[in-house]
């Protein structure tokens, strides 16, 4: 899943060739990702793992960083 | 080698932009001009070099129109040479002149052709130039021009000619390759359904301080308001704290300044349900991220906000909302639909550009004047992320008249303030306006009139009669009273008032037709100080005694008789029979001691709901009217009044004593005792009245009357909203000669407390204005929490004032709610009238109708009046009501009860129960329970008959129907056991089920008769023409069995057709009630009304007549030689013998096949569409009959009528038989009818296109009827409770509705009424049309005989079939009886 995660944001946000630093780095308040990209980040996780993401949800707790983002999944949608 | 194709399709956004550029192609509403301000010195070459190169990096810049083909398309140069113009505008120019320059070049035209850019440089002085860049939108957005900046800044800086190969190349064409591709899949999308669902809801345009519609001009105003980093730096506070922190911080700050404009809209727009555009930059990937090109598209924000939503639940409505928007975005998904369900758009756009080259440089974005026509309000915001923010409002001039402009940012401001501050505040309780405007608004609220002194009405009327002794005051019928004749019998009937016991500040009720003695009694009751209550005489007694007791009169006047029945509890003074008594001394002068009485009158208002109340007015009240309406109205000696409105009604008052105050003259028209009173065209034929007080609907009485010779020179028109067509029409008839007044007061603040005097060649709004208030009157616009609206906005009228009512007499609660503290004026109250106002451009309140007027259709909230006044603009149009017709909605089976007698079902028509669950009809039938015994007779009676049949020469005595039922199977087998010869008659309709087929062959072959079938190949035609005619198969089939019965009689010579009707059916099919109602009840005279009856049920019109041969029934001798008998009004023979008789002649046994009691298969389908159709069993009513004579029970009953129906079943058989199911759904909901006065019929098609062009689609009416002339109430206002109360068929039908003129004709429509079901009748509908018949004819003419005493035949009513004939043939029928009468005497 981690992987598949950071190839989704790699393909998408980050300029050609260039890789994640690290799981840690903000993705959201780092400017990686900007809101219109979550969503699609947040289309894609629901498409790829027929999950519904609440508005609730969407909070920078659950999604500034690839941890946050795996601990989220695992915890709410029991995906790992 | 780039092998890219070289035309593109254009994207959806830009195909948008496109079409709006071709729709206005002279307006520069896409130019997207910018300034950078540059402080420092340019090289121009550099500059240029610089420029070429972003030309070749950005593929977009290069982007042509291609629209030579049917399809248009883009087309991206491979290379463009374009060199920036050197601007010369001389050495250190003024600013205007640079001004004028940037507004010159912003404004023009692009060529599609392109380039679709336009760059230059204009140096200022040596330390500053000016780059001038002008984009079209087809090329650019927000976020392009921050990327071209950057770009350029950095080309310019380096100066290394472009190396395309080094830069990674973002191109358009690959964003647009991709929106074209992905576009054709969107359609399967699951976020299609987000859209489309959300779409439809929010078709409704939202309008800005009362402006509704579309805008005609791109013509658009910029204002801009600087946000102080202070206040700048709050707002991003607050976007990361609750409630607003997000995901991401500009999302949070977008969000803060939509829910400003949220609540800016929810005010100034007043609608609860609307969309904000909001520009999603669609850059959601690296690639995107450095695009430069139209990329963006405008998404709806889909919002819905209460007036009793907390700000805190109207910024979390946005959240969600927004995030709902985002997620549902996707590549290519905006198209027209979707762009046109907003008019507001919301920008947020970080606005941080760096130094040029190490200089400073300041940013504008200019505007070109010019707007899409479809934004009327585009709010931007430009955040450099520091420091202070610009708000930007572009405003369409059509939508926002100049005031508008003006305040629309302070407003905005107060919201934004509002979003920030007060989470707790619910969105109603918002004042947008500031405290300059408040007290402009209050100024506003003032009357512009100053009243110089005021006189007391009673002093101004008795110098008068000093002064002018010998002139008319009052003038009726030929008969004169003057001055001083007036004065002396107020005098006189005042002396007998007191001396009757009447003291001060006693009500006294003045129940008189419109008379001298109606104005002798006003005015003596004033001069003892009394409180006179009007009581119009053609009041309902109830009502009547109602008043008087309500206002607690001591006594009450009345005068002609017209009270003799009515008043008991209190003494009542007849002026009539006590004339010579009262006015005793007619020479001699009488005067009263003068009194100081408060209180001159209580009025009652008749509500639409609940009793009438009694609304207070003191003669501080009274006085102020007067003296602002004599004086405003130049009342004086010469002029002439009409008295010819009710008493009741608060207009009147005017006229009442507007011309005795000033010695004019009052010509007084009595209302007839009974019809509509016809004063008004007398007194437009007598012509003798200068100053006339109505209503609009009265104007329009006299629509196409010529009035050009009238007299009338000053018109005063209250009591409903005046329409601008009608004022201009009388405008005209009058010649231009005359002054029009619009007044406008409910009765609570007397008479008329805001006016206007209307002009022709103001600017056209559909209704006149109503104005200002008059002299010591306030009018407040306000919102639900009583604050103060912005001009152009629609609120509630609040009066307050001198003029006020003391408030409404015993109703502590009502004056609780209505008579309310005024916030403006501490000490005093304010009257909430219930009426939507607002202030328009010129400070003149509009009438915008009843704040009830605005009704829910659809989801849409629709203004009634808006449109009324739409369709009152067609030329052959001179009158229209629009009604919300509320469609029964019929019991659901469940809830139905059921009588517990008979078992009526309650969703019957007009099934009334009473306390111990008993229906009307067991009620009425315990009356005539006896004479309907003495119809029924016994087997030897009906053997004594058909024996008679022995003496004719046929082969055979009777024919016997047989379904094959037990019913029936019963009847043969009884008459075969009498001796008779019988031939036995079976109908197959081709539904006989085929073990009822089996019973009647077993039958026939056991009983040894002969049988027939009869058939006829119109069977199917006939079930659907009965269908569409009695919403059942029953009718049809008994008809085509008559019919073909009979042929077989007549040909086989016959005498006798025996039925086997069950008793209930016979209240079905022949019986009524009527006729038994008469105590001489007569066997024959019955039996001949029935036989008159089936003959004109053999002539009707049907599918029958059509199809069938029936040319005997038109011959008398058809009925003289076949003559139908039921067997069971001969025989009372009970369930269980009838059973074991069956079981041992004839082995009969119940079908199976059918799966329910019947052996016919489709009357099924007939119950399935009568219950839909009419909400119960076509069988509940024979049945309940047979319940009630005792031939079953009630229970068996039951169980027959809730039968489950096999619905597959039904819809098979329909389409078997050609039936389209009626749409019941759509017949169910509410719809909006308007009604049209016209000389003409105007083709509904023909209306609608006329609306269309004029009305948002949801406000489009479903029917359009046209009526003779407008139906009014008692007060001459238009009856909206007759309109609404109109079926389908009525509206349908080509007839013009008109309301009954006279006694005989309210007779005849209540007769009417209540046999054919309907709440309304028109005296012009056709009875027939109406689905009467040939039993409804009887029911009718019954009753007719029985009001009137009189003996009409049955077939008049097919003969003259509308109550306009029938009630004229009755009038001349009566007074040739009393002529009669006379001569014999």
């Amino acid at each position: 899943m981690r992987k598949l995660i950071i190839s989704f944001i790699e393909r998408e946000f980050l300029p050609a060739s260039a890789h994640l630093g690290s799981a840690q780095d903000d993705l959201l308040t780092g400017g990686i990702i900007n809101s219109l990209g979550l969503m699609r980040l947040i289309a894609f996780l629901e498409k790829q793992y027929e999950i519904r993401i609440p508005f609730e949800d969407i909070t920078l707790d659950h999604f500034n960083t690839l941890d946050s983002i795996t601990k989220y999944l695992a915890q709410r949608h029991n995906l790992s | 080698m780039n092998l890219r194709p070289p035309n593109i399709p254009l994207t959806q956004t830009q195909q948008l932009i496109y079409a709006g550029q071709r729709i206005s192609p002279d307006s520069p509403q896409y130019n997207v001009p910018y300034i950078f301000r540059i402080h420092g010195e340019i090289e121009p070459k550099r500059f240029n070099r610089a420029f070429q190169s972003l030309v070749s990096r950005f593929d977009a810049l290069r982007i042509s129109i291609d629209d030579s083909n049917d399809t248009v398309s883009q087309v991206i140069a491979p290379k463009l040479d374009y060199i920036p113009e050197l601007i010369d505008l001389g050495e250190s120019p003024k600013n205007d002149i640079i001004e004028a320059f940037l507004k010159e070049r912003s404004q023009r035209i692009f060529d599609l052709k392109g380039p679709l850019f336009d760059a230059a440089l204009i140096p200022i002085h040596k330390n500053q130039y000016i780059w001038y860049l002008n984009l079209h939108h087809l090329i650019t957005d927000a976020v392009s021009v921050g990327l071209m900046y950057k770009a350029m800044e950095e080309l310019y800086r380096t100066d290394i000619s472009e190396n395309r190969s080094e830069v990674e190349n973002f191109s358009f064409v690959d964003f647009a390759l991709y929106e074209n591709e992905v576009n054709s899949t969107l359609l399967d999308d699951p976020t299609q359904l987000y859209w489309k669902e959300n779409i439809t809801k929010y078709r409704e345009p939202l309008g800005y301080y009362g402006f509704k519609g579309r805008s005609s001009t791109s013509v658009s105003e910029r204002s801009v308001f600087t946000i102080e980093g202070k206040q700048a730096n709050i707002i991003r506070k607050r976007a990361q704290q609750a409630p607003f922190q997000m995901i991401s911080e500009k999302l949070a700050i977008y969000n803060i300044f939509a829910s400003a404009l949220a609540l800016y809209i929810r005010i100034v727009g007043a609608a609860e349900r609307f969309a904000i555009g909001s520009p999603v930059h669609n850059r959601d990937n690296r690639n995107r991220a450095h695009t430069v090109g139209l990329l963006m598209e405008i998404y709806p924000l889909f919002l819905e906000v209460s007036a009793d939503d907390t700000i805190q639940d109207l910024i979390e409505k946005v959240k969600t909302s927004s995030f709902e928007m985002l997620r549902n975005t996707r590549i290519g998904m905006v198209n027209a639909d979707i762009s046109r369900s907003f008019n507001v758009l919301l920008n947020y756009i970080p606005w941080h550009f760096g130094k040029f080259d190490g200089k400073e440089v300041e940013v504008e974005w200019l505007h070109p004047g010019h707007c899409d026509p479809g934004h009327f309000l585009r709010c931007q915001i430009l955040d450099p992320g520091e420091g202070e923010m610009q708000l930007i409002f572009d405003l369409n001039c059509a939508v926002f008249s100049e005031d508008k402009r003006e305040r629309a940012l302070s407003h905005f401001e107060k919201a934004l303030n509002t979003i920030l501050l007060a989470y707790n505040t619910t969105v109603a309780e918002v004042e947008l306006v500031d405290k300059l405007e408040i007290n402009e608004l209050i100024n506003k609220a003032q009357s512009p009139y100053t009243q110089e002194k005021e006189v007391d009405f009673l002093n101004a009327f008795e110098q008068n009669a000093s002064k002018w002794g010998d002139k008319s005051a009052l003038i009726q019928d030929g008969e004169s009273l003057s001055y001083q004749s007036l004065n002396q019998r107020a005098n006189m009937l005042g002396k007998y008032l007191l001396e009757e016991g009447i003291r001060p500040e006693d009500r006294v009720g003045v129940y008189l037709t419109r008379s001298m003695d109606y104005i002798i009694s006003l005015i003596a009751l004033m001069k003892i100080g009394a409180v006179f209550v009007p009581i119009p005489s053609d009041t309902p007694v109830r009502r009547v005694q109602y008043m008087l007791k309500n206002s607690e009169c001591s006594c009450c006047i009345s005068h002609d008789g017209i009270a003799s029945q009515h008043i008991r509890e209190i003494s009542l003074i007849d002026i009539g029979l006590n004339r010579n008594q009262i006015f005793d001394d007619f020479d001699s002068e009488y005067s009263l001691p003068e009194q100081q009485a408060k209180v001159a009158y209580h009025l009652y208002t008749s509500g639409s709901t609940g009793q009438p109340k009694g609304v207070v007015i003191s003669r501080k009240a009274l006085n102020n009217y007067l003296n602002w309406a004599a004086m405003h109205y130049g009342i004086n000696q010469g002029s002439v009044f009409p008295l010819f409105t009710s008493i009741g009604f608060d207009l009147t008052i005017s006229s009442t004593f507007l011309p005795l105050m000033k010695g004019g003259t009052l010509i007084i028209y009595k209302e007839p005792k009974a019809g509509p009173d016809l004063s008004l065209f007398r007194i437009i034929s007598e012509n003798r009245v200068n100053t006339i007080k109505l209503t609009p609907s009265h104007i329009n009485m006299i629509y196409g009357k010529s009035l050009g010779r009238s007299l009338i020179r000053t018109v005063i028109v209250g009591g409903e909203d005046f329409k601008s067509n009608l004022a201009d029409e009388l405008y005209l008839a009058l010649d231009g000669s005359a002054a029009i007044y619009n007044e406008y007061g409910p009765t609570e603040a007397t008479v008329g407390c805001v006016a206007y005097r209307y002009t022709p060649d103001e600017v056209r709004t559909n209704s006149v204005p109503i104005g200002r208030p008059i002299s010591n009157m306030c009018a407040y616009v306000l919102n639900k929490h009583l604050k103060l609206l912005p001009s152009g906005v629609a609120g509630e009228l609040f009066i307050s004032g001198k003029s006020l009512a003391d408030g409404y007499h015993n109703l502590p609660e009502a004056n609780a709610t209505r008579f309310i503290k005024n916030p403006f004026q501490p000490g005093s109250k304010m009257y909430k009238t219930g009426d939507l106002v607002r202030w328009n451009e010129k400070g003149q309140l509009d009438f915008l109708g009843r704040e009830d007027e605005q009704v829910k259709f659809n989801g849409y909230r629709v203004e009634l009046s808006d449109i009324e006044s739409n369709l009152g603009q067609h030329d052959q149009i001179s009158d229209v009501a629009v009604v919300l017709v509320n469609r029964e909605i019929k019991d659901a089976e469940s809830q139905t009860t059921n009588c517990a007698r008979c078992g009526l079902p309650s969703s019957y028509p007009n099934a009334d129960f009473d306390h111990d669950g008993i229906c009307h009809l067991c009620n009425a039938f315990d009356g005539y329970k006896e004479r309907v015994g003495a119809y029924f007779k016994s087997e030897n009676e009906l053997r004594d008959i058909l024996m008679t049949a022995k003496e004719s020469k046929g082969e055979y005595d009777c024919l016997s129907l047989l379904s094959g039922g037990k019913d029936s199977t019963y009847v043969l087998a009884r008459l075969v056991g009498m001796g008779l010869k019988v031939l036995a008659f079976t109908l197959d309709n081709g539904y006989i089920s085929d073990q009822a087929k089996e019973n009647v062959d077993k039958i026939v072959a056991k009983l040894g008769v002969d049988h027939v079938y009869g058939e006829t190949e119109h069977m199917n035609k006939i079930f659907v023409d009965s269908l569409h005619r009695h919403a059942n198969v029953c009718n049809g089939c008994f008809k085509t069995i008559y019919t073909l019965s009979t042929q077989v009689a007549l040909e086989k010579n016959i005498p006798f057709v025996v039925t086997g009707l069950s008793r209930g059916q016979f209240f079905e099919t022949r019986l009524t009630e009527e006729l038994f109602w008469k105590n001489d009840y007569n066997s024959e005279h019955i039996d001949s009304i029935i036989l008159e009856a089936r003959k004109l049920y053999h002539r009707e019109q049907d599918a029958i007549s059509d199809l069938m041969e029936v040319s005997m029934f038109h011959e008398e001798d058809t009925f003289e030689r076949v003559k139908f008998i039921d067997f069971y009004r001969y025989s009372d023979v009970s369930l269980q013998e009838l059973l074991k008789y069956l079981k041992e002649k004839v082995d009969w046994k119940r079908p199976t096949d059918t799966g329910r009691s019947t052996n016919c298969l489709i009357n099924q389908l007939g119950i399935y569409v009568h219950k839909k159709e009419k909400g119960y069993s076509n069988y509940a009513f024979p049945y309940s009959w047979d319940v009630r004579l005792g031939h079953k029970q009630r229970d068996e009953s039951l169980e027959e009528i809730n039968e489950e129906i096999d619905e597959q079943q039904v819809k098979k058989i329909m389409r078997e038989i050609g039936y389209a199911e009626k749409d019941t759904q759509s017949e169910n909901m509410d719809s909006l009818v308007a009604y049209y006065v016209s000389p003409v019929i105007i083709g509904q098609q023909e209306l609608r296109e006329f609306l269309k062009e004029r009305l948002p689609s949801y406000m489009m009416p479903g029917y359009f009827k046209r009526l003779e002339a407008m139906p009014l109430n008692k007060n001459g206002k238009t009856d909206k409770i007759t309109l609404k109360s109109l079926n389908k068929s009525q509206i349908d039908s080509d007839v013009p509705y008109m309301a009954p003129r006279n006694d005989i004709e309210s007779l005849l429509s209540n007769i009417w009424k209540e046999v054919l079901q309907l709440k309304k009748i028109g005296i012009f509908d056709n009875f027939i049309t109406l689905g009467g018949h040939s039993l409804a004819a009887i029911r009718i003419t019954a009753r007719i005989n029985e009001e009137l005493q009189l003996n009409f035949p049955l077939n008049k009513i097919f003969d003259l079939p509308t109550i306009a004939e029938y009630g004229s043939f009755i009038e001349k029928t009566l007074l040739q009886l009393m002529e009669d009468e006379n001569r014999s005497k």
